[in-house]
């Protein structure tokens, strides 16, 4: 994950990033800049990154969660009559419902724990623009050595998290009934 | 004419091969589109960064070379060799220890009652989904007093530790698929539970234990916070936590990051590679179910 921050400072750098060669193509050259040195595009930056890096694993277990759709069930749907747009909504979306509680609840803890990616890419910088809870504890722990306030970050992050834990061991529980 | 009816029609579910021209067309544009960033960062590591500096996507002078990786991994300030090193010396038996304690963990959940059953397998998912930062500091202070703290040890513990709880949970959940009836013609042969357990359902459960041991790996690889916070020794460091180290105080040097960053992601691929044919199944143990 470190390697996927600076891949992300390096995909928004003003020279190198392809993100930049983009803009420029399409013609907003104002917005074709290293956008992780500047506070109003870091966050942005380190948000789209994070879509980026998260896609690949959500392909995966949707791939794992389409291949394991019977296939009868679409078949006996195009018998009826059914049209693309019935089948994708009607038939294939509700099979995949599982997998999408999964995705939706690993990628919102995860990211609520973010950390690798935004030490790698901005430090939280610049001045505070992208901090995020993860790495204030960091920062309140090895750099200030400010060890309760640091357990407070922790404790609050947590605590951030817990809705999504327990909706996702409420999951867990009922899947199998 | 029935089987013609049956069969969904050329061009898959949306009808006109058009359509699924187009449809090809646009997932092949966002998979090349995804996938750039890992090209810019492998094209910037093996050419020269004069060649780089106006994008790695002007290819007219093309100079192939190894410097930058050579430069890395030699580096006198961090070398991205002993970092490598030193991944793999904490990897690998943070691999070896969790996997071997959480089989045993996972099958009697798996397959025994016993008291609180229900509410030490809760207590496990609560600790799958705690975040690192909430147990750092009490480790780190009892690291310290363990004179642990700043050794391979001390790091081989922590992910040993951290690993247990969802390991547990992937294999309890492989093993629940697994058939009854072969341990129970064991049983009635007469074999204790420590045979059935090693002679019937490790052998069984290969894949799925081939799985979790992959994970496993790449996740400890792949891990920066607990490195950062209990090892700091230039000498000790691994290989996540010399990669911002190389990054230099005002310019980044481009070609030595991009070298590492490839260098980094080497081994989880070459990992999953290997071990692909035996964890096809194994994923059966991702599988939500109580």
């Amino acid at each position: 994950m470190i390697v996927g921050g600076l891949l992300i400072q390096f995909s928004f750098d003003k020279d190198l990033g392809v993100v930049n060669l983009f803009l420029r193509i399409m013609g907003l050259n104002w917005l074709a800049r290293s956008w992780t040195i500047y506070p109003d595009t870091a966050l942005l930056s380190l948000i789209l990154g994070s879509v980026w890096l998260w896609t690949g694993f959500t392909v995966t277990l949707y791939s794992a969660g389409l291949a394991s759709i019977p296939r009868e069930t679409i078949e006996a749907a195009i018998i009826d009559g059914a049209d693309f747009k019935t089948i994708l909504f009607k038939v294939i979306v509700p099979q995949l419902k599982p997998v999408t509680l999964t995705v939706i609840a690993m990628t919102i803890l995860w990211d609520l724990k973010i950390f690798d990616i935004v030490y790698a890419s901005t430090m939280g910088g610049p001045g505070g623009a992208s901090m995020v809870l993860a790495l204030l504890m960091y920062d309140y722990f090895a750099r200030l050595q400010d060890y309760p306030m640091s357990a407070t970050a922790a404790t609050i992050l947590t605590v951030v998290t817990l809705p999504v834990v327990i909706y996702w061991i409420r999951v867990i529980f009922k899947g199998g009934e | 004419m029935r089987k013609r009816i049956l069969s969904v029609p050329r061009g898959g579910l949306l009808g006109s091969p058009l359509k699924w021209l187009i449809a090809n067309v646009i997932a092949w544009a966002i998979g090349i589109l995804w996938i750039l960033p890992f090209i810019g960062i492998i094209m910037t590591s093996i050419r020269p960064f004069s060649e780089v500096v106006a994008g790695w996507w002007r290819i007219h002078p093309f100079t192939l070379t190894l410097k930058n990786y050579i430069d890395t991994l030699f580096n006198p300030m961090f070398s991205l060799l002993r970092g490598f090193i030193n991944s793999l010396i904490i990897a690998v038996p943070s691999t070896i220890i969790p996997v071997m304690l959480a089989a045993l963990g996972a099958y009697a959940f798996a397959r025994f009652s016993f008291p609180l059953k229900n509410y030490l397998f809760i207590t496990m998912l609560f600790l799958m989904a705690v975040p690192q930062q909430m147990t750092i500091i009490p480790i780190f202070f009892m690291l310290n007093n363990m004179r642990l703290l700043n050794t391979y040890l001390g790091l081989i513990l922590v992910h040993s530790s951290w690993g247990i709880p969802w390991i547990t949970f992937f294999l309890r959940n492989y093993f629940l698929l697994l058939p009854k009836e072969l341990e129970e013609i064991a049983r009635v042969d007469g074999a204790t539970n420590k045979q059935i357990f090693f002679k019937v359902v490790l052998p069984l459960s290969l894949p799925g234990i081939v799985s979790a041991s992959v994970l496993q790996f790449a996740w400890v690889w792949n891990d920066f916070f607990f490195a950062l916070m209990l090892i700091f020794d230039p000498d000790k460091m691994v290989i996540t936590q010399m990669l911002p180290r190389l990054k230099g105080q005002y310019q980044v040097d481009w070609g030595l990051l991009s070298a590492g960053s490839v260098l980094a992601m080497l081994m989880p691929l070459i990992v999953y590679a290997v071990f692909n044919k035996y964890y096809i199944g194994g994923f059966r143990g991702m599988a939500m179910k109580r």
